[in-house]
């Protein structure tokens, strides 16, 4: 029988290791594809998502119950915030020119459209990176994680009205950031 | 009379376009809701911004998950089974803090303190100094005597200057804090160096 995130974390709570790996399955992809999105760069992505499940299986007995996801992306987020911080007192490569991982195309999927989508997944990536970093959380969080506000706002510790206006700024500013790459259609360009 | 009308539409659709994002998430309430609504069948430029950003969310709905190389299960670090110098040195340095407290309470409380027959025969024996009479600097111009140099005082001074510290009890207070410190400073030392590879071991597995 499959426990639930509490079950879990309960056990986890009592030193049992194998239920938090078996948290860390369920949820590391998500964790990872978050750092990737906030950080730019897939090594440290990975540095940031290992660091976030070791210092939540350290602090598992500070978690108090409730959403198991949003308290494990909060911690994923806080590590991030520090990488960004880092990075930015010693700055050495720029999170636009960073390359994502190349996987292969679905057998579903034709060339053609693989290399368009992936130019247009490098045109959002460096979208993102041009938001201020809390906007671009909140976005990450919405649009690409599909989080509901009140996650969203458990997961960077702010009000629902800070977190709606978080995520229309960076909406707003990552639109006109593809308007100005032409990657929206025609119609969208409002000088036009 | 145009000019006013055309500020108030300005104005509602500056207004609109702030409550666009909460609009597509249905994140608005039932009244401001219905103002965006009937704003939008009206407003040919508004609808382009929503148009826009409905685009760029579903673009951003579209990006591909990205499978990280490597799982991330934490796995349990063995305790390491070498023998360390580590309880021997708590030991040493919690011994010598207790004697550090022992000499000072002991000093406080005038343990240390010596005979006056015997300061006299300390005295003899050490410097050949005159007892009978106290220096010129042991005393003040009224005749008193002054509290530095009490060890200096023969038989038959006051009462209150009989106890008098052993010269030996302050090295032995030195010392002791210096050795407490000496052997805090190493045992916090490797302390935390054995707890960063532990947590850093971890890590890595």
């Amino acid at each position: 029988m499959k426990l639930d995130d509490s079950e879990l974390a309960e056990s986890c709570k009592r030193g049992d290791l194998d239920s938090f790996n078996e948290l860390v399955e369920r949820y590391q992809k998500m964790a990872y594809n978050l750092a990737l999105r906030m950080l730019g760069d897939p090594s440290a992505a990975e540095d940031a998502t290992q660091d976030a499940f070791f210092s939540a299986w350290k602090n598992i007995r500070g978690f108090r119950g409730g959403n198991f996801r949003a308290w494990l992306l909060q911690i994923t987020a806080n590590n991030c915030r520090d990488q960004l911080r880092k990075l930015k007192r010693h700055p050495s490569i720029p999170l636009e020119s960073l390359p994502f991982e190349p996987q292969a195309p679905p057998s579903s999927e034709s060339p053609e459209n693989y290399v368009l989508q992936r130019e247009i997944s490098e045109q959002i990536k460096d979208g993102l990176a041009s938001l201020p970093s809390e906007q671009r959380l909140a976005v990450i969080l919405c649009d690409i994680q599909g989080l509901s506000y009140e996650e969203i706002a458990k997961v960077m510790g702010c009000s629902l009205g800070t977190v709606r206006s978080r995520i229309s700024r960076g909406r707003a500013q990552l639109r006109n950031y593809l308007l100005q790459r032409e990657l929206l259609p025609q119609e969208f360009r409002l000088n036009k | 009379m145009w000019t006013v009308f055309g500020r108030f539409k300005r104005d509602n659709c500056s207004k609109t376009k702030l409550r666009l994002s909460a609009y597509m998430d249905q994140r608005l309430s039932p009244q401001a809701l219905d103002e965006v609504e009937s704003h939008l069948v009206a407003c040919h430029s508004c609808q382009k911004e929503l148009g826009s950003l409905q685009t760029t969310v579903a673009l951003l709905h579209r990006l591909p998950e990205m499978l990280p190389l490597r799982s991330f299960r934490i796995a349990q670090v063995e305790p390491s089974r070498r023998r360390t110098a580590m309880p021997l040195l708590r030991l040493a340095t919690a011994a010598t803090a207790v004697l550090l407290v022992m000499a000072f309470t002991a000093d406080l409380t005038n343990l240390f303190a010596t005979s006056p027959s015997s300061i006299g025969q300390d005295w003899g024996a050490s410097d050949g100094r005159d007892t009978e009479s106290p220096t010129v600097e042991n005393q003040t111009n009224s005749g008193q005597i002054t509290s530095d140099n009490e060890g200096d005082l023969g038989p038959g001074s006051e009462e209150h200057l009989d106890a008098t510290e052993a010269g030996w009890v302050r090295p032995l207070e030195y010392s002791l804090a210096g050795l407490v410190i000496i052997l805090g400073g190493v045992a916090s030392g490797l302390w935390l160096k054995s707890k960063s590879k532990g947590s850093e071991k971890q890590r890595k597995t």
